[in-house]
């Protein structure tokens, strides 16, 4: 399940590997409930240091112009109650911690820093800042999205109705989203009429430009309608007759925003539905019906080259800018192996299963027209003993590359593989990433369901963990080179339905929306419509960028920071010679050290919504597992609340009338 | 107009409002109440730019009709606003049901009717009074109910289904007011209630706050049309720049005890009777200013007139056969 997510073929690439509740322990990491509770950690880090800025804000005006309310015949400053000093004393306890600890490891860098959370075990100390950080932040969070949590009590969902209610009203009897839909239209025209593909990569096309479509379309409709309604009601004084009745106002932002999404999500469900008749009453391709119109759930293991020559072989870089793919040379001593935890569960099944792959093929020489690179396939388990090699060969006689076609044969093949724990595949002719799949028999999985490997006598390969089933590739043509990646190569377990598939695609879509709309609305209840719309924008773009501007932030980038980099321009240095450390050049570095501090301060607010691009999946034929989309829920959720408390305070601080 | 019943809330709907907010209140009860009340206008930089109300202290009692009276920036619509909860005091605090100004759980018995009618011009009148209907949690039933008798109430009930956009300021003063009348408020806010509205409609509007005070409530309301106060008006407060300048019953202030009108039927003007007054005033020690038939006020024409006309539909003014105007 948790690895089911990652992209396969073509340009697409997934690095890092899909956040799920599991993975990542207490190996790589101080957290032991796995990645998630990584997440809140940091998420409790980031969210807190703007909660305690904004609550240093907020008790300082609350103490200097408070509110008084008469409760028992005793004044009580509405403004400051007693828990949230409590939660701020609190707050700023741990931080102190945190800022003492943060001088003790003060030797470490901040990318060092950032980096190590990524995997680095940490000592004690670092847990410790860590932990302390966190609970700082979590003191913070409280202190000031308390009084949000206690007026929950108050809000009505009528009233929230009734608002969402008049935003569709609004949007629809302005006519604004009848324009944008018929725009819309436009995108669902087949991709053909307009520019000439593969026929494999027809359903790949059709996707891509729906998808981008959409995307373009409704979230533009949507920041529009969110970024100007409140300050619309505001300018137009309607908003004299909401607040004056019992409305809370934060039930006029949440009214707004759960109306825009209202909007946007049906006009969503209605381009999704068209764009699926679209696809299931087209006359499809049959190759990309092939390739791209199913949804396969996919079980992937871990890659690591090797060579017998080369100790540590990490594969060849053939010069390609793009370093995603390393290759093995052709006749060579060089192999890609993948390596599996856990394999299929295949108990009472005969048929086989598929392996299947799509690699890189890049060739040195022209090779022979019309024909592909041949690669082998050497499959063995934990269960493999290597002193069996004659046995085994002289048992696989005649039954190389059988197919599962011939029964009788087959059936062969499959007791061998299951009695020996190996299967061979040899010289199977590819092509430039092409989907292509060999048949496992399933008695190979049969004996790597078996024993514990742990416990079990088994070959390594670069001495990681035992794992139940590795495949070796090969390449067989002399002076080719095939590029992998560890999602280049997986056992397909099903097949799943490709409709429901592009629904999920779109969910992805949603996310972005949800995101989009939430700080159109929040930055709304401060800022004009214009402004609103163009901080919206600018965030949501961003986002596109959120590695680039992390390289930045994070000093990870060759030549300095924006004042480093102007310096070299006039001292015509290149980015990758040293500079002397003169004053001036300390001087320049720190200015970069400040300018990395805002923007890692920016990094936080900017939303990852790359992340949200589910549709590629869809586009490649992969399955989106529901924890995936859960996960991405949850770090959804992480990223829109602070801004609906952020709205919630400048909502509630705001003079309607001045 | 139609003669309707202001109030139309069903028995237990008018009670939960009152629970949820606070005791119910007696006639003569303090309603409203400010203290020190103070608002200034700030720039960007925070400097002092105008000082709209200057601390006010004042209370408005339950089942009066109170008027606030004053030029233009005199700081009428300030206080009202500062006691809505659309702007935060400077200093000093306002408290309404009790309750401050800014806590919006008094808004549950409160009805407010802006200056200009502030509403979606892209909602007919049902979708209007439904919309806010709905922010007061009304059930659906008790909305339909209250929203229909309201458009009756206010003459709307032709163009209930057309949009706000295609009604005349004066259509849409009356919808403003029937939304300001949709939770049966037990305190009525009117901002220039008769802005916009023509001499029938005034007279209509004057009418019907004495209704609700009749029927218990207690309006606010402001205004700068003198003889509008003055009709309606129990008590009233004179701001000018900020400042209080007068307070106190309506009666009272405009009573000119100096003078003393005399008045009398079947009497015909003669110099004999004009004499005899003279002779009798100057004996009690006093000086007879004027001596003639009284005036009536236009509005009291224009009612009449309108009124005859109802009755009697029709041109009543012609001109004479000869082309001359008759008189």
């Amino acid at each position: 399940m948790n690895l089911s997510f990652a992209p396969l073929l073509g340009v697409m690439k997934f690095e890092v590997p899909p956040v799920t509740f599991t993975q990542y322990g207490i190996r790589y990491y101080p957290f032991p409930g796995g990645r998630m509770l990584e997440i809140i950690v940091n998420w409790m880090q980031d969210v807190g240091g703007f909660a305690m800025l904004g609550l240093v804000f907020w008790l300082l005006n609350g103490l200097m112009n408070p509110v008084y309310d008469i409760v028992n015949g005793q004044k009580r400053n509405r403004l400051v109650t007693p828990w949230m000093l409590i939660l701020s004393a609190l707050a700023i306890v741990f931080y102190l911690v945190t800022f003492g600890l943060m001088w003790w490891l003060s030797g470490m860098t901040d990318a060092e820093i950032f980096l190590s959370r990524k995997g680095r075990i940490l000592s004690l100390m670092e847990w410790a800042y860590e932990y302390s950080f966190a609970l700082g932040g979590f003191f913070a969070i409280l202190a000031f999205a308390g009084p949000v949590f206690m007026d929950i009590p108050r809000f009505r969902i009528g009233r929230i109705y009734a608002i969402a209610k008049l935003s569709f009203k609004e949007a629809f009897r302005r006519r604004i989203v009848w324009v944008f839909l018929s725009i819309l239209v436009l995108y669902l025209f087949p991709a053909r009429w307009f520019f000439r593909e593969k026929p494999e990569d027809e359903l790949k096309s059709i996707i891509d430009v729906t998808t981008r479509g959409m995307n373009v379309l409704l979230i533009s409709v949507g920041l529009l309608l969110a970024s100007f309604s409140i300050p619309n009601d505001i300018k137009s004084l309607t908003i004299h007759t909401i607040v004056t009745k019992p409305v809370e106002r934060f039930e006029l932002v949440l009214g707004r925003f759960f109306g825009y999404l209202g909007i946007i999500t049906m006009a969503l469900a209605l381009m999704t539905g068209l764009g699926l008749l679209l696809i299931n009453t087209g006359n499809l391709a049959e190759e990309a019906a092939e390739e791209s119109f199913k949804s396969r759930v996919a079980l992937y293991g871990d890659m690591e080259f090797s060579s017998k020559k080369t100790a540590d072989f990490v594969g060849i870089d053939v010069g390609r800018e793009d370093v995603y793919r390393k290759y093995i040379a052709g006749a060579s001593s060089h192999t890609a192996v993948w390596s599996f935890k856990n394999v299929p569960d295949v108990s009472g099944q005969t048929d086989p299963m598929p392996l299947e792959f799509a690699f890189d093929v890049y060739r040195t020489t022209k090779g022979e027209e019309g024909r592909g690179v041949f690669v082998s396939f050497d499959l063995m388990t934990h269960k493999w003993d290597p002193s069996r090699e004659a046995e085994f060969n002289t048992a696989m006689q005649g039954l190389v590359n059988v197919k599962p076609e011939d029964p009788a044969k087959w059936e062969k093949v499959d007791k061998v593989a299951e009695e020996f724990g190996r299967y061979l595949f040899k010289s199977l002719q590819i092509y430039d990433y092409h989907t292509s799949s060999i048949p496992v028999p399933a008695g190979l999985f049969r004996n790597a369901a078996s024993g514990d490997p742990s416990k079990d006598e088994a070959i390594q390969v670069g001495g990681r963990p035992l794992r139940r089933l590795q495949v070796t590739v090969r390449c067989d043509t002399p002076t080719q080179f095939v590029g992998v990646a560890k999602y280049d190569l997986y056992i397909l377990e099903s097949e799943g339905n490709f409709s429901f598939n592009y629904f999920k695609g779109s969910i992805g879509l949603w996310f972005r929306l949800i995101v989009a709309i939430a700080i159109a609305v929040a930055c709304s209840t401060y800022l004009a419509g214009v402004l609103s719309f163009l901080c919206a924008l600018f965030l949501f773009i961003g986002g596109f960028f959120l590695e680039f501007i992390q390289e930045l932030a994070l000093n990870l980038n060759v030549g300095g920071g924006p004042f480093e980099s102007l310096t070299r321009l006039i001292n015509k240095s290149v980015a990758a010679a040293e500079l002397d450390p003169t004053p001036t050049i300390r001087a320049v570095k720190m200015l970069d050290g400040g300018y990395r501090w805002v923007l890692r301060r920016v990094m936080n607010v900017i939303p990852n919504v790359d992340s949200y691009g589910l549709s590629e999946y869809v586009a490649q034929g992969f399955n989106i597992g529901p924890e995936f989309l859960l996960v991405n829920f949850v770090l959804l959720l992480g990223y829109i609340l602070p801004w609906l408390v952020a709205a919630y305070y400048l909502m509630k601080a705001r003079e309607i009338a001045a | 107009m139609a003669e309707t019943a202001v109030s139309h809330s069903p028995a237990g709907h008018h009670q939960s409002h009152r629970s949820s907010t606070g005791d119910i209140l007696k006639v003569g009860d303090t309603l409203v109440e400010t203290r020190n009340l103070t608002k200034v206008y700030r720039d960007f930089w925070g400097r002092k730019k105008k000082v709209a109300l200057n601390a006010l202290d004042l209370s408005i009692k339950k089942g009066e009709i109170f008027g606030l009276l004053g030029p233009n920036g005199s700081g009428k619509t300030t206080t009202i606003k500062l006691l809505l909860g659309l702007l935060f005091p400077t200093t000093g605090d306002a408290t309404v049901f009790g309750r401050p100004a800014a806590d919006v759980r008094k808004n549950e018995r409160i009805g407010y009717l802006p200056e200009e009618s502030y509403l979606y011009r892209f909602l007919n009148a049902e979708e209007t009074l439904d919309f806010y209907g709905r922010l007061f949690d009304m059930p659906s039933d008790v909305r339909k109910k209250r929203s229909a008798d309201l458009i009756r109430l206010v003459g709307l009930e032709h163009d209930r289904k057309r949009t706000l956009r295609e009604y005349s300021k004066g259509m849409r003063q009356r919808i403003g007011l029937a939304q300001a009348l949709i939770n049966d408020p037990e305190l009525v806010i009117l901002d220039e209630p008769t802005s916009g509205l023509d001499p029938i409609g005034t007279i209509w509007m004057k009418d019907l706050i004495k209704q609700l005070r009749d029927q218990g409530k207690t309006v606010l309301m402001c205004s700068h049309r003198l003889d509008d106060v003055q009709d309606v008006c129990d008590r009233i407060a004179i701001l000018f720049n900020g400042d209080l300048q007068e307070l106190g019953e309506v009666s009272k202030l405009v009573e000119d005890a100096a003078r003393v009108e005399i008045r009398a039927t079947n009497l015909r003007l003669t110099d004999d009777l004009q004499s005899d007054l003279r002779s009798v005033v100057e004996k009690h020690g006093g000086k007879l200013e004027s001596f003639g038939h009284p005036t009536t006020t236009l509005e009291d024409l224009f009612r009449r007139i309108v009124e005859e006309s109802k009755a009697r539909p029709g041109r009543r003014y012609l001109p004479a056969a000869d082309g001359t105007i008759k008189s």
